[in-house]
């Protein structure tokens, strides 16, 4: 009855070394990814997926503006998003195709989940010494469905998760071998681009910082002479350029906005959202321990899927038991920084997650961001393949068929890829209003006048030309807008209660004034369109004066 | 092997004294559905339709040689019924009745039929002691005392008391697993009889599906602990060659389960028109003071695994079922919660697949149910869903007493969780099984949702016991009774846990 395979280990390792002479194992695992980023996003652009979420537009248009707009320019990147993913964004936002499908976003994103891929590989198979285990690994990551869905969009967790993992790599680097300074400038380079890439950065470069100094304290406290000036030159190495990213911030905050802290200050940021949240009971993590880490791990283990998660949180065990593994719990640390984050963030109000798992029933919205839990994929991926190595074959097996009966889970339902139902049926998505079809289907040209923050309707699906809007961030003309609509403007879209309804819908006056102008052409309970009675004048001359208001009608 | 065989006899002995005190029914065959109002009442044999629907199907079997209820039998077994095209059918699969059938049979010579039938999931759990206890002995190599101990806690330190003095599926499903994990190990040993162990693996997993669906799944650990010891790794040096060894047997005995799932097949064809069509996604039939009613209309092609299970669940189910005020395992049975211990205590000394296999049984015992949209069972008493991990769970338990650190005190704190959970399960075996979630209880306006329900019927001296009713109650009360049986268990326990060991080390 048996049927025996006598495998020849030399003869496979042979075969490794080949495939890794040929093609190297990393380019191998970079081909891996690039096939599947290419098939999911083929999927979801045909799926008409890719800006699901209201987010992934606003991210495409800020990436826009700035090459294509009114007032083109790099303020148009505001100060509230950190700016990296949207300047990546730019050379491909430049064609309008790719602006529209959301392409533009999906290139960067599939860009960043290829690196992140390899890097993940790269960093296991530097701790574990193993191709194999570092191959299990980098495939937890890679067939992820909540990773493969947020790589095709222009969302900005993938570019912040190639500068977490390219960081963490050269960081490791160094802790293994702190002789070497290269891999220490590395990190701080890659930290400086996650700490303008998200703010989960900001938390990865302070957490590193505090890394550096625990992995040099034993020595320091053994020979002070000694080690403290090496902690003192290696920490200033490290935190000059990983911390000149967030000094950047502030600066430009402050020079573009006036308030160096207008990222939380402002009435447009997380933080203002989270407080009217909290004004009506909905912030359920705020300043509850128990429930700010229940929240993200319950997040976490849903993006990751159950049985990964479980397996990687034994892998993490094992891991930090493992006395061969040299500064363990210092790697493991950095590793965890997107749990410490968002547990922190969330038990301070930062952020808001809801998920139907602990939701309670009487939330008006039972998912919103869950996307962060996404942050923890390359920690589970890590651990689980430092479980696969650490295991005997049949362990492996066990590990290798829950990979296949966690994949069965999301492909049955069981497991959904929680990501997307939040970009079509949580909070997170974007709204789909009739009138953004009918915008589409009338508009003949002339300038729109919308306040895009409202997300109104959208502008990539409506058909307008992004140098054909008038939104928040086009100074003066949106100030100008508001006062006198007439002006620029041939549309005007506003929706019940955003900006422009209060200043020229509310109040009779104002009302009557637009309805001088503005004939109302499409009316829904929440959206009015108005279009300008008389045509602009085609005068160029007069057109110039006014898009140059020093010189023109604001004189 | 004497030792063994008067262990095992022990533990027969025990099984049996303490399931006929507690066993639930009437004298009687009980055959003629319209006399049997009377015992559907809280405490009697057929409160629940759990009780009702499996013993109306075996009754089909016996009288009219079908599965088909008719009319009168779907009547008494409602609302667990399921109706396709005027034909009446259980909601549940065709293994319980068969079994309740050899029961009824051989009881009804003797004027016991419906004891005779209940009497069958008593069966299966002194079936599941003995594996529990060759588990114990053979694989984890413990001594006797603990191997003795292992299948007691199961038995009368759970609530699966309650539901093997009557007719529940979880009873069986908790025998399948300690069966089909034994015979593993067997097959895993590469004896002489291995095609034999590995055929009943196969056999055993197809008829799984004759006792309850989720099976499938919770059996799960055991078929990869099947398929892996099917694997065998020679390394000849390190690092050199390696030879994966896999056996064959496991491919040439899969058509056991084959046969079997093809019987299944013909068998839902024939009642419900396609193979894939089960007989709980037929419309359920209810009737409210006479009147029919359909509760839900569903489309029966539909595959209801997918959306009977959901992730989103897993949180709270399991909450409620480790938990929870009504139905937390660990609130009905405390004494589980030295599992753990026993669990660490041998993850530091010997590492095994069984360690492994025998961990995973509840937990995927649990994530089954824990996704399941009703993870209370209905109306019932403890965590019934969770009786096939009790089996497991009771194992570790009795680990964490025979390894470790601190032994005397772990046994201390054993016994004092073991006194308290036997407690608790006793008043549920001796009283009812109709409990509410505390959700429903709330709605309903019901002031108890656990066992303290079971403490009050005993004070009332309703009981739901045979033998108690029967020859008992003349001599003495409910509560009386309660406290015979449970000094007697607790008195075996302290032998078991602190005499035996002494005379062991003596020895």
């Amino acid at each position: 009855m048996n049927l025996p395979l006598r495998i020849d280990i030399r003869k496979i390792n042979e075969f490794g070394k080949k495939l890794d002479r040929l093609f190297g194992w990393s380019q191998i695992i970079g081909f891996i990814a690039l096939v599947f980023a290419v098939c999911a996003t083929s999927y979801y652009l045909q799926n008409d997926l890719i800006v699901a979420y209201g987010d992934a537009e606003s991210h495409l248009n800020i990436a826009k503006r700035v090459v294509d707009s009114i007032t083109p320019g790099f303020a148009q990147l505001g100060g509230i998003w950190l700016p990296v993913p949207h300047i990546l964004m730019i050379p491909f936002v430049s064609v309008d195709f790719l602006w529209r499908t959301g392409l533009a976003g999906s290139i960067v994103s599939g860009f960043s989940f290829i690196v992140s891929s390899i890097f993940l590989f790269r960093l296991l198979r530097t701790t574990t010494r193993s191709t194999l285990a570092a191959v299990f690994g980098a495939m937890v990551f890679i067939t992820n469905p909540n990773i493969l869905y947020l790589q095709s969009t222009p969302m900005t967790e993938l570019p912040l998760l190639m500068f977490f993992m390219l960081s963490t790599y050269y960081f490791v680097l160094f802790l293994q071998n702190d002789k070497r300074l290269l891999p220490l400038i590395a990190a701080a380079f890659f930290g400086f681009l996650a700490t303008l890439s998200r703010y989960d950065g900001w938390f990865l470069v302070l957490v590193e910082a505090g890394v550096l100094v625990l992995f040099y304290a034993p020595k320091v406290l053994r020979d002070w002479r000694k080690y403290w000036p090496i902690l003192q030159g290696k920490f200033i190495t490290f935190a000059t350029p990983a911390f000149f990213g967030i000094l950047i911030w502030f600066v430009w905050d402050y020079l573009i906005l006036g308030d160096p802290f207008y990222f939380t200050n402002s009435q447009f940021s997380a933080k203002t959202q989270q407080d009217n949240w909290y004004l009506r009971g909905e912030l359920p993590a705020y300043h509850n321990v128990g429930l700010s880490i229940l929240y993200y791990m319950v997040t976490a283990m849903s993006n990751v899927g159950v049985l990964l998660f479980v397996f990687s949180m034994a892998g993490c065990y094992v891991y930090v038991r493992d006395k061969s593994q040299k500064s363990r719990y210092l790697i493991a640390l950095v590793m965890a920084v997107p749990f410490i984050f968002y547990i922190v963030t969330l038990w301070l109000g930062q952020s808001v997650i809801f998920i139907p798992h602990i939701t309670p029933a009487t939330f008006e919205w039972r998912l919103f961001n869950v996307r962060y839990g996404i942050m923890a994929l390359p920690f589970a991926a890590f651990f689980a393949g430092y479980l696969f190595k650490m295991t005997k074959p049949a362990g492996r097996g066990v590990l290798l068929m829950m990979m296949g009966f966690q994949m069965a889970m999301f492909i049955v339902g069981y497991s959904p890829t929680i990501t997307l139902e939040d970009g079509t049926v949580g909070l997170s998505h974007a709204k789909r209003p009739d009138a953004e079809r009918w915008l589409k289907k009338n508009y003949d040209g002339g300038i729109v006048f919308m306040d895009d923050y409202a997300r109104t309707i959208s502008i990539v699906r409506s058909g307008i030309p992004m140098n054909q809007t008038i939104y928040v961030g086009n100074h003066p003309y949106w100030e100008d807008s508001l006062r006198f609509p007439e002006r620029y403007s041939t549309w005007i879209v506003m929706q019940k209660n955003d900006t422009i309804w209060s200043s020229l819908y509310s109040n009779p006056q104002t009302r009557d004034y637009l309805f001088t102008h503005f004939t109302k052409t499409y009316t829904s309970p929440d959206i009015l369109i108005f279009k300008r009675t008389r045509p602009l004048t085609e005068d160029p001359k007069v057109i110039k004066e006014q898009f140059h208001p020093k010189v023109g009608l604001f004189n | 092997m004497i030792k063994k065989v008067s262990s095992l006899f022990f533990i027969i002995v025990i099984g049996l004294i303490l399931f006929a005190a507690t066993i639930r029914g009437d004298v009687g065959n009980m055959n003629d559905v319209s006399q049997l109002g009377q015992y559907t009442l809280p405490g009697g044999a057929f409160e629940s339709s759990h009780e009702r629907a499996p013993y109306a199907e075996m009754l089909a079997i016996k009288t009219r040689g079908t599965i088909e209820l008719g009319e009168k039998l779907a009547d008494f077994g409602s609302p667990d019924i399921g109706y396709d095209e005027n034909k009446y059918y259980s909601f549940f699969p065709s293994g319980i009745p068969v079994i309740l059938l050899a029961g009824h049979t051989i009881g009804s010579l003797y004027n016991h039929g419906q004891i005779g039938a209940y009497f069958m999931m008593s069966i299966a759990t002194i079936i599941t002691m003995i594996f529990i206890y060759l588990i114990c002995r053979d694989i984890f190599k413990l001594d006797s005392w603990a191997a003795i101990a292992a299948p007691i806690v199961y038995a009368f330190g759970t609530s699966s008391w309650s539901y093997s003095v009557t007719i529940y599926q979880h009873a069986v499903t908790a025998m399948l697993a300690m069966i089909m994990f034994y015979l593993t190990w067997l097959y895993r040993k590469r004896g002489k009889y291995r095609v034999l162990w590995a055929s009943l693996v196969w056999t055993l997993y197809g008829l799984s599906f004759f006792i309850d669906y989720p099976n499938a799944l919770i059996l799960m650990p055991n078929m990869v602990y099947f398929l892996l010891s099917s694997f065998r790794v020679k390394e000849y040096e390190v690092g050199q060659k390696v030879t994966f060894v896999f056996n064959g047997t496991i491919i040439a005995t899969m058509i056991f389960f084959v046969m079997t799932i093809g019987y299944h097949g013909y068998h839902n064809t024939k009642f419900f028109g396609q193979w894939y069509i089960i007989a709980n996604s037929l419309t359920r039939y209810t009737k409210d003071q006479g009147k029919v009613v359909e509760i839900v209309k569903q489309d029966k092609t539909e595959v209801k695994v997918t959306r009977s299970l959901i992730e989103e669940l897993l949180p709270s189910g399991s909450k409620t079922l480790l938990f929870g005020i009504d139905k937390g395992l660990f609130l009905f049975s405390p004494v589980l919660i030295m599992a753990l211990l026993g669990y660490l205590s041998l993850w530091n000394k010997r590492r095994t697949m069984e360690l492994g296999v025998i961990s995973a049984l509840p937990v995927f015992n649990l994530f089954v149910y824990a996704s399941f949209g009703d993870p209370y069972g209905g109306w019932a008493f403890g965590p019934r869903y969770l009786i096939p991990a009790m089996a497991s769970l009771s194992i570790m338990t009795i680990i964490g007493l025979q390894f470790g650190r601190l032994r005397a005190l772990r046994r201390l704190v054993f016994f004092i969780l073991f006194m308290i959970s036997s407690g608790i399960a006793l008043v549920g075996a001796l009283t009812s099984n109709l409990i509410p979630p505390k959700v429903e209880a709330d709605y309903l306006k019901i002031d108890y949702y656990n066992f303290t329900h079971n403490f009050d019927l005993i004070y009332k001296n309703a009981s739901s016991s045979y033998a108690y009713n029967a020859y008992v109650s003349q001599y003495m009360t409910l509560e009386q009774y309660a406290v015979v049986l449970w000094s007697a268990l607790i008195a075996i326990m302290f032998v078991l846990i602190f005499l035996l060991p002494l005379k062991l080390r003596a020895k």
